[in-house]
């Protein structure tokens, strides 16, 4: 039988969720710091935008807080940072096929 | 010297490096059947940072013109205030509004300043109610339960226009004693007044005879086909001439019952579900083409019971009389 606690289901969900929009949401800050920086916007401009950016930023925190998710954001987030990670390191590095292979054909 | 990576790739530094160098794709795409192409795809696409686009002569335009307009707009939405107008108070709240088979609650920020209570949404900006402090004639602040299911404290104004207000407001009881502060008149309204309008907002539309009894309550809507019979929450109104179901989540009447075709009440448990057991049930039996029962759950059964049972009696009696 399957069992499937309503509570890990929305933390699991949630988390997921939360995790992917705040990926995008910093992105988002990234790039507003190199607006900002490069200096074509306004004063009023920034303030705003810096302003709208805090809000967002409290209010993931409060969503984390408040659905007790905190933690599996961060399981998550450390999960896609490892995926990418062994990924680029693949792909920059064409010395590391061999190895897989090696380590492919020892376990076959 | 050997080159050795120093950190951990993260998500955020590949986006960022993608957005910074700006990606192109180019994606031709034939999808066919038996051979056939049927479908062709042709796509271009560039992603890229703003910064790295308009470095690249791309979009410099766009964001011109974005930019310029966000600054028109916003100084249009600014919520427009009289010279000698100063905000007291600024709070969440929203209003019932009904207009028509459009009713709702709409969201915004409550700000009460010397001269008006207003309500304003600022995306997209639309002020949703507002009344002068001298049009309102009354105050009153009552506990009942939100949309949410929540128990909440609504605040209802009547207005000098006759119309009467209700709000939700984040914290309801300064709001009425700033209100009162400002010297509004907040003694004459009472409940009684209040439920022909806190009915409106439900089941108020159909109901224009006078009721005895009003709760929330459950009703197990029959079965229809493949579908087993479910439980949905309602309100259920007692009148002087029916016994009335207001179905909460299609918002209109589920079930309708007239007084004199009511045959039996009786309260006993049942086992509703395997987990719900031993729950206390309103049997109502009625006749309707034939012999139909109706099961409700909720609170206070039998008094509901003896309720019913009078208005059924009296109605009777009435009847003789005619």
């Amino acid at each position: 039988m399957l069992d499937i606690d309503e509570d890990s289901l929305k933390h699991g969900v949630l988390g997921l969720v939360i995790a992917l929009v705040e990926v995008i949401k910093d992105a988002l800050k990234t790039q507003a710091f190199k607006r900002m920086e490069a200096g074509s916007l306004g004063e009023e401009e920034m303030n705003r935008l810096g302003e709208a950016l805090m809000e967002l930023d409290n209010a993931f925190a409060q969503i984390k807080e408040e659905h007790g998710v905190a933690e599996t954001v961060q399981k998550v987030r450390d999960g896609l940072d490892d995926v990418v990670d062994e990924v680029l390191d693949k792909w920059i590095n064409p010395e590391r096929w061999s190895e897989e292979l090696a380590t492919k054909n020892i376990r076959d | 010297m050997e080159a050795i990576r120093a950190k951990q790739a993260t998500i955020d530094d590949l986006l960022e490096r993608i957005l910074d160098k700006g990606i192109i794709l180019n994606l031709d795409l034939v999808i066919g059947v038996a051979g056939i192409p049927l479908i062709g795809v042709n796509l271009r696409a560039a992603i890229a940072a703003v910064e790295t686009m308009i470095e690249y002569g791309f979009m410099q335009a766009w964001d011109e013109d974005l930019r310029q307009y966000a600054i028109r707009e916003l100084r249009q939405k600014k919520l427009a205030l009289g010279s000698d107008e100063t905000i007291l108070l600024d709070m969440f709240g929203s209003y019932w509004h009904s207009d028509g088979i459009y009713r709702a609650w709409r969201p915004g920020r409550l700000y009460l300043t010397n001269h008006r209570l207003i309500l304003y949404r600022q995306e997209p900006a639309e002020v949703l109610f507002q009344t002068h402090l001298a049009e309102i004639r009354g105050i009153l602040v009552n506990e009942e339960t939100y949309f949410t299911g929540a128990q909440r404290k609504m605040l209802y104004l009547s207005l000098a226009s006759e119309e009467m207000a209700c709000l939700y407001a984040e914290d309801a009881e300064t709001l009425k004693q700033a209100l009162e502060e400002r010297g509004v008149n907040s003694g004459k309204m009472s409940l009684e007044n209040l439920t022909p309008f806190t009915q409106a907002m439900r089941a108020g539309s159909v109901i224009k005879e006078k009721t005895v009894a009003e709760g929330k309550m459950a009703y197990q809507v029959p079965g229809t086909d493949i579908f087993g019979p479910t439980w949905r929450p309602g309100w259920l109104y007692l009148t002087v001439e029916r016994l009335l179901w207001w179905s909460d989540s299609d918002g209109r009447v589920g079930l309708e019952i007239p007084l004199d075709s009511i045959k039996g009440v009786h309260v006993d448990t049942q086992h509703l579900s395997s987990a719900l057991k031993n729950q206390e049930v309103l049997t109502i039996a009625y006749q309707n083409s034939h012999d139909d029962r109706a099961l409700f759950s909720g609170a206070m059964l039998s008094e509901w019971r003896r309720q019913v049972k009078e208005q059924v009696l009296d109605h009777e009696s009435g009847d003789s009389h005619a």
